[in-house]
This record gives structure tokens, C-alpha cells and sequence, in this order.
């Protein structure tokens, strides 16, 4: 930033000063405020800082004056706040056997990474799990969080100890997260059926097989297996003939103690844990299954990052298969 | 070196040579070393085109934030300083009340120096990032020019953003 009018005004100094008294006199208010420059802030420095906002106070931001609301609402300030906060990044599976180049089951899948608007893939690491169930919000400590028991490759721990896996988009690795150590084995079974999501910037596990009863499990410290506490039970909403079938996602605990849940994907409910009922909450516009995971908020449109890249929605056809694999293990008494 | 004037004027051996710093706002001075000095680009400018005089003055800053200014820059300026360290000072340079930073980042911007400027920036973005816009709005000195309904059209186009915001 050069600022050579700045330096003119040095040399004038004395000018300066008398100007500047002048206006010190004018406008005492300032002087109250603790602002002793009597400059008002340029909107050059107003967009330094700006920039450094996360998206929820920009927003909030944009109702102190129409100056502030044209300059956040500019699409190229959407493009300075994008590369200013994290490098967006999302990662595939790539499901080929190595040898013979053909697509196969999971246990040769391979990691891609992809920083979204680079355009281009570039290979990680196998992914150490199978990836099923990610969560509308399970994204906390720089990491994509999802649960897989059973599947487990050996160099990332014994695969009846760990089920919470992990990616880790700063180091690009897959790692374990260790789990309540309550947990039974049968828990940790089902734990294929649970959600891991992250309630209060905090890990946490909604146990459903509780009969009537669901309980969310949260993790205060992240990493310390002992920071694992069931901080909530709640009352299923009604109990289904076949448990499985049912699965309370808790989205975030609201500032008046009520619970959002997603149940099944597909409704969203409000859990008074006083009252111990819930609430329909209306969503306009959205007909179909909520799916969803966790993303990096920015001004700036999708469509436009994304250009020119080949983006699809992929079939979910594998998990499924997988998931009816284990429920009939599952009633079958394995 | 003292005893070689013209030498000196050739600004060949810096490490030597001070300039003093005069706040214009209460007149307090300050002799810094030059190489000190010159992390700001404003009085680099000033010296390398030869209008800097023994004292510079500096309108606009206080004596208060020109020695935060000074002391930025005599961390920045110590070669052996780790970049740990470094984080450390200005971290301690920064912990400073909202008005205070506004005033450390208008001096910032004023002097040219682009590190003080980034990290005093984080700091108010920092400070601000969960206030209600009003505060925000005074602390800025901005004047409010919406309508009531105006502000109320803003406000309802990202509503779910607002929560536990007043």
C-alpha cells in the first residue's frame, strides 16, 4: 500500500497541526469516543478488517451503514474473504483396484483432494475405513468426522477398539478419534448407525439403542477419551418397531436449551428437553431427504468456484449395499 | 564515523544513525535508530528522498501510539528475534482496548507498515467479530443512514445469520 500523499502531508506538518487543532476543537465528541485522530477511518483500512471477518458478522456487519453493505455485498469482496479465510477442500473416494485399474469394493479405496477452485485432483492417501453416514455438521479441529466400526485397516488401531475416524484437511490424513470408553462392543456395532456431529463446537455421538430414550454423548476436550460425558437424554419422539430404522442426528442446541434434530434425514424437529416433546420446524423449500455435511462459510457463490469443474452427485448405492450386509449380520446374532 | 559528515549523507553505514520521532499531538519525541525507522515505508520515502530533517514529526499519531509503533518496530527490527518471539511481542503489542487499535492501525496505515497494519487488524476483527452492529457502528464513528424499514429489508434477507446477535 503506498500512501505518497501521506508524506506531503509530514512536510506540511505545521499546516497539519494547526488544521488538525482546529479540528480537535470542532469535535470534542471524538475526543470522548477515545479516537484521538481526527481522520475517519479509510474505507481501505474498513476492508482490512472486513476481511478478517468470519461470514456471520459480515453479515450482521452489512447494517451499519450502505457504504458497508455495498463494499461486503461486492462480488469481488466475496473473492478476497474466500482466499483470505481456509483454503476450501474436499476430498473423494476413488474406488479402482490398483492393478488392473478396475473399480471394486473398499479395500483398495484411494483418497483424492481437491482445493476447490485449483480444479484439480490429486491423490492422498487409501482411505483406512469405509465412509458412510457423514453428518450435516460433523466438520471440527480442521477435520471431516465419521463413524465406521468393524472395517478398520490394522495400521490405524485394532478395528474392534476405534470407530471414530477422521480426515484431516490441513495434514491431508485419515486418523482415529478415541471414542467414550463406555461404549459397549454392541454399542460400537451400532455406532455404524449413529452420526457423529459437533454440538457446542464439541464432538458428539447421538446413542439412539436406548429403547425409548436416545442419548448424545459429547466429547469436551477434543481427543482426550475422557472428556466423553452423556450430556443428554432425550425421548424419542415415538419408538419404532424396528430400532434401527430410526436416527436422531442433534444439529445444535439452541440458546434457550431446545434441541435441533434431524430425524431420518428427512424431518426436522425441535426437542424441548423440558417439556420432553418436540416441535415441527417448517422448512420452506426443501421437499426432498436433507443430506448434508459440513462447509466453509463464504460470500462467495458455488456455481461460480466451481467453474468449469465436473461436478455430479454420487450414488450412494455402495453404503447401502454395505449397510444391509450388516444389519443382516447384525439380526442374524454376529 | 561522526567525524565523516559527507560520508554519513551517502547513508551507507545506517546502523549507526538515529532520527527522532516527534508526535504532533503532544509534542513527545522519540529517537529511534534508523533502521528501526525505516520499517516504516512512509519515513523510508522521507529519508531515501532526502527530505527527512533531524526531527520528523508525525501529525495525527500520539505520543501513546507512536511507542507502540516503536516498539513493533524494534521487535521486527532484531534479527535474532524468533518468529515465535515475534508472535509473542505482538501479540502484547495489540492487547490493547478497541479504540486504542483503531488509533495503532491508523498509525499503522499512516507510517506504512504493512506487518503492524495486518496484525492490528486481526485484532480489531477479533474484537469486533460479536458485537451488535450499533457497536460496531460507534466504534467505526460511522453514521447510521438506514430507514428503520430499510434496515429491516437488510436484516431479513440473511435473518438465520442473526441469531444471537441483538
Amino acid at each position: 500500500m503506498s500512501i505518497p500523499s501521506r508524506i506531503q502531508m509530514i512536510e506540511d506538518s505545521d499546516e497539519s497541526e494547526q488544521t488538525h487543532e482546529a479540528e480537535q476543537e470542532e469535535r470534542e465528541p471524538g475526543q470522548d469516543r477515545g479516537i484521538i485522530s481526527d481522520y475517519s477511518i479509510p474505507i481501505h483500512i474498513v476492508l482490512e478488517i472486513l476481511l478478517r471477518l468470519p461470514l456471520k458478522t459480515l453479515l450482521n456487519c452489512r447494517l451499519v451503514c450502505k457504504e458497508w453493505l455495498s463494499l461486503i455485498s461486492d462480488p469481488q469482496f466475496a473473492n478476497f474473504h474466500l482466499s483470505r479465510s481456509q483454503v476450501v477442500r474436499s476430498f473423494r473416494r476413488v474406488f479402482k483396484n490398483r492393478e488392473t485399474g478396475k473399480r471394486i469394493f473398499e479395500d483398495t479405496v484411494e483418497a483424492e483432494i481437491c482445493a476447490l477452485g485449483e480444479g484439480l485432483w490429486r491423490r492422498i492417501e487409501r482411505v483406512p475405513t469405509s465412509i458412510r453416514n457423514l453428518s450435516f455438521n460433523a466438520f471440527l479441529n480442521g477435520s471431516i468426522h465419521w463413524l465406521s466400526f468393524g472395517n478398520g485397516r490394522p495400521e490405524y488401531g485394532s478395528p474392534f477398539r476405534d470407530f471414530i475416524y477422521c480426515f484431516d484437511f490441513g495434514t491431508e490424513r485419515f486418523q482415529t478419534v478415541p471414542g467414550p470408553s463406555e461404549f459397549s462392543s454392541v454399542q460400537k456395532i451400532l455406532s455404524n448407525h449413529m452420526h457423529v456431529g459437533v454440538l457446542r463446537g464439541c464432538l458428539s455421538i447421538c446413542d439412539q439403542f436406548e429403547g425409548d430414550h436416545a442419548a448424545i454423548w459429547v466429547m469436551k476436550d477434543y481427543g482426550v477419551k475422557e472428556s466423553w460425558s452423556r450430556d443428554f437424554v432425550i425421548l424419542k419422539r415415538t419408538v419404532a418397531s424396528e430400532p434401527l430404522i430410526d436416527y436422531y442426528e442433534p444439529i445444535r442446541i439452541l440458546g434457550n436449551g431446545k434441541i435441533l434434530i434431524l430425524l431420518n434425514g428427512e424431518e426436522l424437529l425441535l426437542y424441548d428437553p423440558e417439556m420432553e416433546c418436540y416441535e415441527d420446524v417448517h422448512f420452506c423449500g426443501i421437499t426432498s431427504k436433507f443430506h448434508g455435511i459440513s462447509y466453509v462459510p463464504s460470500l462467495v457463490s458455488l456455481e461460480n468456484v466451481a467453474k468449469g469443474e465436473n461436478l455430479k452427485s454420487l450414488s450412494r448405492g455402495i453404503d447401502l449395499l454395505e449397510q444391509a450386509t450388516l444389519l443382516q449380520r447384525l439380526f442374524s446374532g454376529i | 564515523m561522526a567525524s565523516a559528515p559527507e560520508n554519513e549523507k551517502n547513508a551507507s553505514a545506517p546502523e549507526k544513525k538515529t532520527l527522532t520521532l516527534k508526535s504532533m499531538i503532544n509534542n513527545e519525541e522519540f529517537v529511534v535508530d534508523e533502521h528501526v525507522a525505516l520499517q516504516s515505508v512512509t519515513i523510508k520515502n522521507m529519508v531515501d528522498s532526502d527530505c527527512a530533517g533531524d526531527v520528523i514529526p508525525v501529525p495525527t499519531i500520539s505520543g501513546e501510539i507512536l511507542a507502540l509503533v516503536i516498539e513493533y518496530c524494534k521487535n521486527h527490527a532484531n534479527p535474532s528475534a524468533s518468529e515465535d518471539d515475534l508472535k509473542k511481542a505482538d501479540a502484547g503489542i495489540v492487547a490493547k482496548d478497541i479504540y486504542t487499535l483503531i488509533d495503532l492501525v491508523l498509525a499503522a496505515n499512516f507510517l506504512d507498515i504493512k506487518g503492524l497494519l495486518e496484525v492490528t487488524s486481526q485484532k480489531i476483527a477479533d474484537s469486533i467479530k460479536d458485537l451488535p452492529h450499533q457497536d460496531v457502528r460507534e466504534i467505526f464513528g460511522v453514521e447510521n443512514d438506514y430507514t428503520p424499514e430499510e434496515e429491516a429489508a437488510v436484516r431479513a434477507e440473511h435473518d438465520w445469520a442473526f441469531e444471537g446477535f441483538p
